[in-house]
């Protein structure tokens, strides 16, 4: 347990500070937005389903590098598996970024009430989850440098286009922002259940794969 | 390609510029974006019987054309903007920019090298998707197409829609990330992407910050309902593409660290 506490603060001293202050930086412009924004602005599913699960995921895949790291080899020789160095400096990022996110989403409810803040996190973090997990995979598949934000990206923007596709039955299941798109037939839960649980298969997809796996560069 | 220390401003930019192209063409993950724009184009576009039941203008090659500039444009530059956005870091990673500074090589001349090479990438990638989805619709369409009806508006749709669009991706991808975390500059680009996707199209005029469904795109079809074009919104379109990409590159330029003092 201290082994992973320490390792954890180690990846987070490699991240560096920006990872605080573009976190910090973003939640600011979002309470800005709640205090500023008007009745109008549909903050909460835009803010918390859309934005910030993006921002997860440009996070693990930027600041938690793997195989596009310049060290891969060095730290690849040198750890037991690569499971556990991955799950760690990706757990490390997206826990940060998911604290400062818990943190905007309770200033938030102070300047203007909706939802309870546990439905906040609900709708938050399988699409987070998800997203990050998809960028922890591809960084761990690839050494392209950006391919990893980029693939999430793609699935990010392409989920946001495709909010026509919910005229289709069942889509409501599988579509990733569905409190943004309105919860049409209110199956918003099993959405959630259905992401997290894509998540979890790609952790089991990533442990399968690098399990005591070493040094296995392209 | 680093014998740049002989010739004229234009033709050492323009060695900056082959390497670009060269390094951005051969990454296979610049392919992987392409084919998944693609896959998206044909899902939602391909003059299949259930897509032309349900777009009422698909038989018509300009509606096409204007519908994936609109839609599937969008992802192909949202995913070339992150594919962009390291060109000025790898340099220094690998090394390659202290083999430029070693020759007789301005800071201006790399810069515009940079972005020129960003933004030459970007229109050729963008008229490459463009024609090869055309060219589908056109093997695939079951009616008759004159080859006419469909390179007119596929030229308009590269020349207004395409130039100020790969200009405002290609400078803005490379230049930002030069002079903020990158990270940053994603999530700046998120938003504006984002916003992009979830407008939704009306007879009004269109917000002017949209990159690739604003007025412009009106210039190569128009809803029968609602012929008439708003010039005031398709020059605002215009100048916020070209003058975001010109203050992109102008930050770049006014950087100090960017290369050797007294350049």
């Amino acid at each position: 347990m201290g082994e992973c506490k320490s390792g954890i603060q180690n990846e987070l001293k490699i991240a560096g500070t920006n990872l605080f202050l573009v976190s910090a930086g973003i939640c600011g412009a979002v309470i800005v937005l709640a205090a500023a924004g008007g009745e109008l602005l549909d903050l909460y599913p835009v803010s918390f389903e859309v934005i910030f699960p993006f921002f997860a995921a440009v996070s693990v895949g930027e600041w938690a590098r793997t195989r596009a790291d310049g060290n891969f080899d060095l730290i690849a020789a040198q750890s037991r598996s690569l499971f556990a160095w991955a799950l760690k400096r990706s757990a490390a990022v997206f826990g940060t970024v998911s604290f400062f996110a818990v943190g905007c989403m309770a200033a938030v409810s102070l300047i203007r009430y909706a939802y309870p803040l546990r439905e906040l996190i609900f709708m938050y973090f399988p699409p987070a989850f998800f997203l990050s997990s998809l960028a922890a995979w591809v960084g761990l598949e690839s050494v392209q440098e950006h391919l990893a934000a980029a693939v999430s990206g793609l699935v990010w923007l392409a989920a946001l286009l495709t909010r026509s596709l919910l005229r289709i039955r069942g889509v409501e299941y599988i579509y990733l922002f569905i409190c943004y798109a309105g919860d049409p037939n209110h199956v918003w839960l099993w959405n959630k259940g259905i992401y997290t649980a894509a998540g979890i298969l790609i952790w089991a997809a990533i442990f399968r794969r690098n399990y005591q796996k070493k040094v296995n560069r392209i | 390609m680093f014998i740049v220390w002989e010739g004229s401003i234009m033709r050492k930019t323009g060695v900056i510029v082959r390497y670009e192209l060269k390094m951005q063409f051969g990454r296979p993950a610049v392919w992987v974006v392409f084919g998944a724009a693609v896959l998206l184009c044909q899902l939602d576009s391909f003059p299949s019987a259930v897509n032309l039941a349900r777009l009422e203008f698909l038989p018509q090659p300009a509606y096409f054309i204007s519908r994936i500039m609109s839609f599937d444009v969008l992802v192909l530059l949202f995913g070339l903007m992150f594919l962009l956005a390291g060109r000025l870091s790898v340099d220094e990673r690998t090394g390659v920019k202290s083999l430029f500074m070693a020759a007789p090589l301005k800071k201006s001349q790399y810069a515009a090298g940079k972005l020129v090479g960003g933004f030459f990438f970007t229109f050729l990638m963008l008229c490459a998707f463009l024609w090869f989805n055309m060219a589908v619709y056109f093997a695939a369409a079951p009616f008759s197409l004159s080859v006419s009806a469909c390179v007119f508006p596929l030229v308009k749709a590269c020349l207004v829609c395409g130039l100020p669009a790969s200009l405002f991706v290609g400078f803005v991808s490379v230049a930002l990330p030069g002079v903020m975390d990158v990270r940053l500059f994603y999530m700046l680009g998120a938003v504006l992407f984002g916003v992009n996707a979830a407008n939704v199209g009306s007879a009004e005029a269109m917000p002017f910050y949209l990159i690739t469904s604003g007025d412009l795109v009106r210039l190569i079809w128009r809803h029968p309902r609602w012929p008439f074009v708003n010039w005031n919104s398709v020059l605002a379109n215009v100048f916020f593409l070209t003058g975001t990409a010109a203050a992109a590159a102008v930050l770049l330029l006014i950087k100090r660290d960017l290369w050797r003092k007294g350049s």
